[in-house]
């Protein structure tokens, strides 16, 4: 049963990004940096239309990792062991929608270096939208570890329930494409369990 | 259905309102599409269709919403079952003024560059359906709740290719006013009156209350009545349920302020009801018809906007264009789309309005060149294009495939020019560049250029195009040959404005033959500017020219507080105070990453070293030491890369030096990412670090199959083939492609690299070398290179 539901835009300025998961996307020591990574954040921030739709669900696990999320019953024993002793979770889905993709595209054919550094801080963006929503929805509960398709054995094709769930083609323009990859690129969805 | 055609544009008319919402309300389980009770619970669709044509509503919309060949193998049970709810529903009301319109939705599906379905799947889509509504009785066709232009493109052409029926387009904006894919209003109402749709505006969303800025821009741009059917207010949660926030009786005071802004078409979305529509339909029956008038702005446009051609000059960059361009026809003739695309960003970013493409050359397939190059612009700039070219063919395909409404260069007062290209404007959209031209030549005055200005625009009306969708081009000859031709030109100019005529020049034409062409060029355009000139074709990168184009702006009021010459002016001044930045020398440009620095110092070093030498003796060093560092750990990827991009661009400059055939042209590698993954950044590093050493790379792009690298094999003769893949799934694609690749041919080798991968696994699926990151990738390639006499 779906309890709650929060369709909401996140500023620029609200999005944080964590300097180890940064690091990580450039291949630099972490706090590393230089004028065109400055340039590179700038350029990219300007072109972020952060959007994220979220569904606050019940949860049933059943016997042998399956897990009922009142949308659909999921086979998964990694998700299983993450969303044990919960009974509801927000699944969610945020993109940082088309105009960065467009950015990164552009980028690939004039400058190699700022099409590497866009594309991985885009990436970083993306958490830094993920931790915001998970602050923002977590009130004075305590959250499991954020979980997405792909992760363990939760396969992908968990993605197009997901999706429409959240309304996301509709909310934020979220498509899948046959390989369930999203479209725009820089999109993320995961599901959240939350202990009483 | 003549007489809806014509009611459109001389009454009121209401639309029904929330549909899926209100199944729900009626027991609909979540998760069960609408479209099924169709077929297992039609009357409660007849009834629902019977409430609101109680309630006031004109259109019955088809309960297919979600219905295409790609959800449902059986999608014409639904659409059949559908109809007939629909024609049940109307019967019960004959009397009634009351219009089946046949809904159509967004496919679920992104369309291609950034999803993967192809524009003409997708127009085939809705065709499918469009065909089998037609054939069981619809009365007007409704694409709505579309947030992409690309696809509504789609919707509307599948409709007009199938049915001969009135059709209505709305558009889901956002709270910024935008399709999410970008699109404004008046980009939307560019594309789709050029389309020649019957009735445009804006569905679901948000509440009327939202929607009113967005409607009173429908009403300053439209010429065609315009439909608003929002949902009531936003959906709140409350113990399960789905509410909306705005009552039946606030929905109606907005809707009645909606009317007011000359909206003569309304309906109601998501979470609207019959009670919804009943109390709308009150608040506005007594308000007057507002009959849709024509407006006169003449539009291109982009994906993401419309650019008015108007009292500002419009610059029209003109160097995609092989005449004249040696580096350009290079490119055409070997495919190198990366080149053409780079001179648009770079004349993007010089600031023109419009993109002017033409890759007319006899030795390419101009037809299949200019598609492609229009769709790869597409990705990367959101300029509107100008479509150019003498071949209606190529005019037609690459008019179909275009997203927005482009700019048509040309037509000509010749009747076979005129029959052939306004029927493609009819049916695909454009503004068009009519050249004063007929079967008997260029006339010599003035007044005789406007008269053949005056026949087009004549002709163009019996295809219902409109003076504001041509744009004159009274034609410049050089003043080399006759010394008039400019004053005629201009005076040209000054009639045709006068007429209200849009104008435009191919302004360099009249220098041509002429030496330091520049001066001349600037002082005619200048002139034209002052007699009335709308568009410029022009070298953006001419300083001169845009010196002309901002202090016109500046002295003829056309540029508050003088903001864009200013910040023209303080650009230009910049190259004087870098001066130190440009004395740093090559090597050590390259080694910083400083791009501009490093074609400074190639420029300057080209003037007392040989071509070749500055490779040997400057760059190749300043890349290896990079490289070192980079595997000693000293200095990091986003380092290396910029030093690549500086290499790169020294490489570009000293290559346009070295004789054809002298340098490492022989010494090539095939790159692309495996069938099945689409990510290639890493190969992409590869290549650009590569080619900064001088390679040549065949990149073959992503996910791509065995086949086209045996193909590339064959062709071009290279036997070092550099595979990349990223996902786990697709190493099994890898491991096949050298399978496949070692069979053909024995004297393979093969490197392989990408996230996935290690040494072992490399080695396991028999590849000759693994690279951990690019900098290996040159190393194996030198050494290839170093033990192969080629």
């Amino acid at each position: 049963m779906i309890i709650k539901k929060i369709f909401d835009e996140i500023l620029t300025e609200n999005l944080v990004l964590n300097q180890v998961q940064t690091a990580a996307r450039l291949k630099t020591p972490k706090n590393f940096s230089n004028e065109l990574i400055v340039k590179c954040e700038k350029q990219l921030r300007q072109e972020i239309n952060c959007r994220y739709s979220a569904v606050l669900t019940r949860v049933d696990l059943g016997l042998e990792n399956q897990i009922d999320l009142g949308f659909e019953k999921i086979q998964s024993k990694s998700l299983y062991k993450n969303l044990l002793n919960v009974n509801q979770a927000y699944v969610f889905a945020v993109t940082l929608g088309h105009s960065v993709d467009r950015l990164i595209q552009r980028l690939k054919i004039t400058s190699l270096a700022e099409y590497f550094i866009t594309d991985g801080l885009a990436s970083a963006f993306t958490e830094a939208a993920c931790e915001y929503i998970v602050s923002e929805i977590k009130e004075d509960k305590t959250l499991r570890p954020r979980f997405s398709p792909g992760y363990g054995d939760l396969s992908l094709e968990v993605q197009a329930k997901i999706l429409e769930l959240v309304s996301a083609e509709k909310l934020l323009n979220i498509k899948l494409n046959q390989s369930f990859l999203m479209s725009p690129i820089k999109s993320v969805t995961a599901i959240v369990g939350m202990e009483e | 259905m003549k007489e809806l055609k014509t009611l459109l544009t001389k009454q009121k008319l209401y639309f029904d309102g929330g549909f899926g919402t209100l199944l729900q309300s009626l027991g609909l389980p979540a998760g069960v599409a609408p479209e099924e009770w169709n077929l297992t619970q039609p009357h409660k669709i007849i009834d629902l269709h019977r409430a609101y044509l109680e309630a006031g509503s004109n259109f019955i919309t088809t309960n297919t919403f979600g219905v295409n060949k790609l959800k449902y193998d059986n999608y014409e049970d639904y659409i059949i079952s559908a109809i007939q709810c629909a024609k049940v529903a109307k019967e019960a009301k004959p009397d009634s003024q009351s219009f089946i319109a046949f809904d159509i939705g967004p496919s679920g599906r992104m369309l291609k560059p950034y999803g993967d379905l192809d524009f003409e799947e997708a127009v085939e889509l809705f065709a499918a359906n469009i065909r089998v509504a037609v054939k069981h009785g619809i009365d007007c066709i409704l694409i709505e709740t579309m947030n992409d232009a690309y696809e509504t493109k789609a919707a509307v052409l599948a409709a007009k290719e199938n049915a001969k029926l009135p059709i209505i387009v709305t558009n889901a904006y956002d709270q910024k006013g935008k399709l999410m894919t970008g699109a404004n209003p008046k980009a939307m109402i560019a594309l789709l009156e050029g389309l020649g749709v019957d009735a445009i505006g804006l569905n679901c969303s948000f509440g009327p209350d939202l929607m009113l800025p967005i409607v009173k821009e429908f009403a300053e741009y439209s010429s065609l009545p315009i439909v608003v059917s929002p949902n009531a207010g936003l959906p709140i949660i409350e113990n399960g349920e789905t509410k909306y926030d705005i009552s039946a009786d606030e929905f109606a005071a907005y809707m009645k302020q909606i009317a007011n802004l000359g909206a003569t078409i309304l309906g109601g979305c998501c979470g609207t009801t019959p009670a919804y529509i009943r109390k709308m339909i009150e608040q506005t029956q007594d308000i007057k018809f507002m009959k849709p008038s024509p407006k006169n702005h003449t539009l291109v446009s982009s994906y993401t906007h419309a650019v008015e051609i108007d009292n500002q000059p419009i610059l029209i960059g003109e160097r995609i264009n092989p005449t004249g361009k040696p580096k350009m026809r290079e490119a055409l003739k070997t495919n190198n789309l990366d080149y053409i695309l780079q001179e648009g960003v770079k004349q993007a970013e010089k600031g023109v309005h419009i993109l002017d493409v033409n890759v007319g050359l006899p030795e390419i397939d101009e037809v299949e060149m200019m598609q492609e190059v229009i769709k790869k612009l597409q990705i990367v700039i959101d300029l509107p294009l100008q479509i150019d070219s003498s071949n209606p063919k190529v005019l037609e395909k690459s008019m179909r495939i275009y997203n927005g409404k482009p700019l048509i260069n040309s037509v000509n007062g010749n009747l076979e020019s005129m029959e052939a290209i306004f029927p493609l404007v009819k049916k695909y959209g454009g503004t068009v560049i009519a050249l004063t031209m007929d079967e008997a030549g260029i006339p010599e005055t003035a007044i005789e250029r406007v008269q053949i200005a005056d026949k087009i625009t004549k002709f163009a009306q019996k295809y219902d195009i409109d003076k504001k969708d041509i744009i004159v081009d009274p034609l410049c000859l050089t003043i080399s040959s006759d010394t008039k031709s400019a004053l005629t030109t201009l005076e040209a100019v000054k009639i045709l404005r006068q007429q209200g005529y849009k104008t435009i020049l191919g302004v360099s034409n009249i220098s041509f033959g002429l030496p330091a062409r520049e001066k001349i060029n600037t002082s005619f355009y200048n002139s034209a500017l002052e007699n009335g000139l709308n568009c410029a074709i022009m070298n953006p990168f001419s300083i001169p020219m845009l010196d002309v184009y901002y202090a016109f702006r500046a002295l003829h009021n056309l540029d508050t507080g003088c903001k864009d010459y200013i910040a023209f002016a303080s650009q230009i001044d910049i190259p004087a105070t870098t001066v130190s930045d440009e004395a740093i020398s090559l090597f050590d440009a390259i080694i910083k990453g400083l791009t501009d620095s490093a074609i400074s110092a190639t420029k300057e070093l080209l003037s007392i070293e040989q071509p070749l030498n500055i490779i040997n003796n400057h760059v190749v060093p300043a890349l290896n030491q990079v490289g070192q560092k980079f595997e000693e750990n000293t200095i990091y990827l986003p380092q290396l890369l910029m030093s690549a991009d500086a290499a790169t661009a020294s490489f570009e400059i000293i290559k346009n030096k070295i004789p054809l055939g002298s340098v490492e042209e022989n010494k090539a590698v095939i790159l692309a990412t495996v069938k099945g993954d689409i990510h290639d950044i890493g190969k992409n590093i590869v290549k650009v670090l590569l080619e900064s050493y001088g390679y040549k790379v065949h990149d073959l792009g992503k996910d791509v199959a065995p086949e086209k690298i045996v193909e590339c094999i064959k062709s071009t003769d290279c036997r070092l083939v550099g595979l990349s893949a990223l996902m786990t799934t697709t190493i099994p694609a890898m491991e096949e492609t050298i399978k496949i690749l070692r069979e053909k041919f024995p004297d393979i080798n093969i490197m392989v690299g990408g996230a996935v991968l290690n040494k072992n696994y490399a080695k396991m699926i028999n590849a000759d070398a693994y690279g951990p990151d690019a900098m290996a990738a040159v190393r194996f390639t030198k050494t290839y290179y170093s033990n192969t006499s080629v």
